[in-house]
């Protein structure tokens, strides 16, 4: 035992040398590095992108749709493609002398001071002329601050918090529609099922997640349906990741409202669409947020996925209207092996509207940028989204054209039901028990 | 009133049912705990592999959770055991905080392993054989719960059984008493250190594979179960079995009955409460020594 | 080492740290270097608890949650100046420490180890459900126009960086003095051995609760930097889990119970994060925090006593030895 423990020591001792000269390298290497990333001034003669992205962490897969996204727009612009869509038949920036556009990708990791440090990096760093990103509200709050602070055109299409466009930033701009449209578009939508159902709809509990999203998308919808007359019986917050959600469904079972809108999501999403069979609860619907809409929602649950109502930022029945869906819907399929999802969707019209907005000011300089980005006015024809148009309110930069479209899912698929121009199926109301399926 | 009592009948059954699958789960890691009286920073990760593996072969290989449940013990057992020797062992003689680290370390490198291998998508086994529920006089119980329950139950007392009853297993809980005086009586402290820990592995393992049947399984799962673990298992006392199982009860209870009585949001922080309450009593925890 | 040599080391230290965001001037490097201290700073608080009087602690986000509520609060609704927030949200931490510490000084190890995780994970799910705080939505302080009584600098991050480090210094003083003083012989004594500085007559309950509070204070001053720097504080970040086991990770990784070992911690851990972040992280594989996992594993399995170890051996001086040896119990 002795002899082995000084064996042990004399052993350790030598391998103490080698441990040494690791640390002088690893010590060196990290220095090395903080001086090239700060030296490493952006130099080439591409327009430089910046894109801030949770890569790490729950939302890895979410944020590697949205990146795949920004590329393929960035292709699209940079080369040429037989696409009905601005910038596609030209290779490069037309008004910029065709230069290229290059996407530069910064993980947040979902976390605000890294989203702030990675905008720095982004701006100043790797120079930059426009920022996109950054999925969750707290990180995209953090790192447009940084672009205000900058003077450079922070373009949002996929953060829904209200609060964001509330702070009146100058170089803030949101194409993607709020939660505020979300509440506004389900009172609608609503409204049209009494109608056209002949539904008795007067209580409603809001479901949420205790996140940031989750709680301010919560307010609103309460603020709505409150205005609209509706009478919200409970508001539930409950953990986000919950290891079991029993507790909550029983309670939504107490306070036996009409229908039940849900903020939650896809992990929990999940977990409800289990607790609420296996509880054999059947309000008259639910409206969920995000938890039934994510790719992974309806091969996890199967046939249970059907007939929840959701929202969605894309619709494949664009494709039938405007070929140019169609196109890109294709396009991306051979290029990644994958159906497009709505991230991918919402991250395309960010890029491509900064390299508009580049093409129209003929520069990168930020105010002329600025100027442009105010003068906006894309139809809807021109979007591979279901928004009616992208134009900037004066005041707040909010889309004043985004919408959202409302899904329920029929055979394991997305249908749009609302708004009605877009309308592909009937959508099914009541909700169909449980055990007569 | 009627229905009242019914909803609590149903919310304590889904929460004892709940509570056995944390009492696995925490048995893994007091039992390592005891043992080497080291904090096992990556004890969810385990959970997270073991849910991947059942996941795998049910996807790959069309073996249904239930019977891949021998293979995925195996499995953990000689990861646990692989670990051990590779790590674990490597800062037992150093400072404490070293053997924290390194399972901080652990518990980082897994996660990613597992974003860079498998992706961080969310997964789910579809129609396994324990599915849908029984329904009795109003009050719902979901089969793969229960099975998840019970498999835990049998577990468990097999485990028990295993440091209870066999010479390996006496000597593991001599060495939680009092490691000195268990190497002086002749106990070869490495060999059941690694056994130990190969058995904390594999307990948490088999609480994963019989929650992938009604949990999904995504790199971070085991983040959430783990701090629930820490707390049951310092709730139970550290390095008790009984406690470990009491306390997974207790828990189970607390977040479902609690949850709702009480509301939903505050429903971990009840949990925590409760560890707080117990320990500014009985300042060992409800079996520790 | 005498105290000449020593003096001039410091002195050249100061000076290092004076020029070095001069030399790395870009927003990015220089926010590095703020996070850098930032967690150099909470990690010579945890390790008031954890180095000296061997108190593992896991709540150290509710500390830090509290100092950045505490101002941006009272800077939201009353304007107040974050440098009397900081101060108020110190007192609130201690108060906070008190409740905390108090009950639980009789627990052992571990079991006060969870008792701090189970206390801050408890508070922050009751901040994400309290309205009049902002819940989960977080509270933004309010965008102001630079000045220093506000704490606020938007032009340049220099502001920022000198404070910390001004800060940086006076909690290392503070240790320093701690180490010779009264109160860091009994921590010292009882991290060794509860019963038996109990039997010399240390009142190790008040000792206990004392280190808490120091830590408490100093964290939760660091939570107001923190608000005032992001401008934008949630539950989520402020109060996570993950930012307790960061400021433990940072300290033990650069060696318990030294003066130097938090900063080094910090800087090395930090700086490789962001460098693998930004050379790997946009492939979206978790290949940089893998890595980053694995040189964890590596060196602590090489080298237990954290980095400021080796610098000591290298010194000539080894007081890292014994002063790692953190009891858990």
């Amino acid at each position: 035992m002795i002899e082995k423990r000084t064996e042990i020591s004399e052993r350790r001792r030598t391998m103490f040398k080698v441990k040494e000269r690791v640390f002088s390298v690893l010590v060196f290497t990290v220095v090395i590095c903080l001086c090239a990333v700060s030296l490493s001034l952006g130099q080439e003669k591409v327009v430089k992108i910046g894109a801030i992205y949770p890569l790490t962490g729950n939302l890895a897969s979410t944020a590697m749709s949205s990146k795949r996204g920004l590329e393929l727009a960035a292709d699209i612009v940079n080369n040429y493609y037989d696409l009905d869509i601005p910038f596609a038949r030209t290779k490069g920036i037309p008004g910029l002398n065709g230069a290229q556009v290059k996407i530069i990708i910064g993980d947040s990791r979902g976390d605000p001071k890294v989203g702030m440090g990675e905008a720095e990096r982004l701006i100043k760093s790797e120079g930059c002329v426009g920022l996109v990103g950054a999925y969750q509200s707290s990180v995209t709050k953090t790192a447009s601050q940084v672009a205000e602070r900058y003077g450079v055109p922070f373009l949002n299409s996929d953060s829904s918090s209200y609060a964001l466009t509330a702070r009146g930033f100058k170089w803030y701009f949101r194409l993607c529609p709020s939660n505020e449209t979300w509440a506004q578009n389900l009172v609608s939508f609503i409204k049209q099922v009494e109608k056209e159902k002949k539904a008795t709809i007067k209580t409603l509990v809001i479901l949420h997640e205790d996140t940031e999203w989750g709680a301010s998308s919560a307010d609103m919808q309460k603020k709505y349906f409150t205005q609209a007359g509706y009478k919200v019986l409970d508001v539930i917050a409950y953990p986000a990741g919950a290891t079991d959600v029993n507790s909550e469904v029983l309670r939504v079972m107490k306070a036996k409202p009409d229908i039940l809108v849900m903020n939650n999501y896809i992990t929990d999403g999940i977990l409800y669409t289990r607790t609420f069979k296996t509880l054999n609860y059947n309000p008259q619907h639910f409206l969920t947020w995000c938890g039934c809409s994510e790719p992974g929602y309806i091969p996890a649950v199967g046939k249970d996925g059907n007939y929840f109502f959701s929202y969605s930022e894309f619709a494949p029945e664009l494709a039938q209207k405007r070929a140019v869906v169609k196109q890109i819907m294709e396009l991306y399929k051979k290029k990644y092996g994958e159906n497009i999802n709505e991230n991918t969707v919402r991250a395309i019209p960010a890029v491509l509207l900064m390299v508009d907005a580049i093409n129209r000011a003929k520069s990168t300089d930020p105010a002329k940028m600025h100027k442009a980005l105010m003068e906006t006015d894309i139809p809807a024809d021109q979007l591979i989204s279901p928004w009616a148009g992208i134009k900037f309110d004066p005041k707040t930069h909010q889309n004043i054209y985004a919408r959202y479209v409302i899904v329920q899912i029929l055979n394991q698929a997305y249908k749009c039901v609302w708004p009605p121009e877009l309308a592909s199926a009937k959508y099914v109301w009541p909700w169909p028990e449980w055990n007569k399926r | 009133m009627e229905q009242l009592g019914k909803l609590l009948i149903q919310m304590i059954i889904s929460g004892v049912m709940m509570g056995f699958v944390f009492s696995l789960i925490a048995m893994g890691l007091t039992i390592i705990w005891g043992v080497m009286n080291i904090i096992n920073f990556a004890h969810g990760e385990f959970l997270m592999i073991g849910m991947f593996f059942s996941f795998f072969f049910f996807k790959y290989v069309s073996i249904d959770p239930l019977f891949s449940l021998p293979m995925v013990a195996v499995l953990l057992f000689i990861i646990g055991f692989i670990t051990y020797h590779l790590l674990i062992k490597k800062v037992l003689q150093g400072p404490v905080l070293a053997q924290l680290v390194v399972t901080f370390g652990l518990s980082i490198f897994l996660v990613n392993l597992a974003v860079f291998l498998w992706s961080a998508d969310y997964r789910m086994i579809e129609n396994p054989i324990a599915s849908g529920k029984i329904s009795l006089a109003g009050i719902a119980v979901s089969i793969p719960e229960l099975v998840a329950s019970i498999g835990s139950m049998i577990i468990g007392a097999a485990v028990y059984w295993f440091i209870k009853r066999t010479k390996t297993g006496m000597a593991i809980q001599a060495i939680s008493m009092d490691k000195d005086a268990a190497a002086i009586m002749g106990i070869n402290t490495d060999r059941l250190n690694a056994v130990s820990f190969a058995v904390g592995v594999m307990c948490v393992g088999v609480a994963g594979a019989l929650l992938s049947n009604f949990y999904y399984v995504f790199p971070e799962v085991g983040s959430f179960f783990g701090v629930i673990a820490f707390a049951t298992v310092a709730l139970g006392g550290f390095g008790s079995i009984e406690g470990a199982m009491i306390a997974g009860v207790i828990v189970g209870l607390a977040e479902i009955v609690g949850g709702f009585l009480l509301a939903p949001a505050y429903k971990y922080a009840i949990v925590f409460a409760i560890y707080l309450a117990v320990v500014l009593i009985k300042p060992t925890g409800l079996k520790g020594w | 080492m005498n105290i000449k040599t020593r003096h001039i080391w410091l002195i050249l230290l100061a000076l290092f740290a004076i020029v070095l965001p001069l030399i790395l001037d870009s927003p990015f490097a220089r926010h590095v270097l703020i996070v850098i201290l930032l967690y150099s700073i909470l990690g010579e608080a945890w390790s008031i608890l954890g180095g000296y009087a061997g108190l593992l602690s896991f709540g150290q986000a509710a500390f830090f949650g509290i100092g950045a509520y505490t101002s941006t609060f009272l800077l939201i609704n009353w304007g107040v100046s974050p440098w009397i927030g900081m101060i108020v949200g110190g007192f609130l931490a201690v108060l906070a420490a008190i409740c905390l510490a108090y009950p639980c000084s009789k627990l052992q190890g571990h079991y006060f180890a969870i008792a701090t995780l189970a206390f801050a994970e408890g508070l922050r799910i009751i901040f994400l459900n309290w309205n009049a705080v902002g819940g989960a939505r977080g509270l933004d302080p309010p965008i102001l126009p630079t000045s220093l009584w506000y704490l606020e600098f938007h032009e340049s991050k220099l502001p920022y960086y000198y404070l910390l480090v001004l800060f940086l210094a006076v909690v290392m003083l503070a240790m320093w003095k701690l180490n010779s003083s009264r109160l860091g012989y009994y921590l010292r004594a009882l991290r060794e051995s509860n019963n038996a500085a109990e039997s010399l007559g240390v009142n190790t309950k008040n000792c206990k609760v004392i280190a808490t509070c120091i830590s408490a204070f100093i964290t939760a001053i660091a939570g107001t930097f923190y608000a005032q720097y992001v401008l934008y504080i949630d539950p989520a970040s402020v109060m996570q889990l993950k930012l307790s086991i960061e400021i433990v990770l940072v300290t033990m990784f650069g060696g318990v119970g030294t003066m130097f070992g938090p900063l080094i911690g910090a800087s090395f851990l930090t700086s490789i994060s962001e460098i693998f972040r930004v050379v790997l992280g946009g492939a979206g594989r978790g290949m940089d925090l893998m890595i980053y996992g694995l040189l964890i594993m590596l060196i602590s399995t090489l080298k237990p006593d954290g980095v400021w170890g080796l610098v000591t051996e290298r010194l000539g001086r080894r007081p890292g030895k014994e002063k790692a040896k953190t009891s858990g119990e």
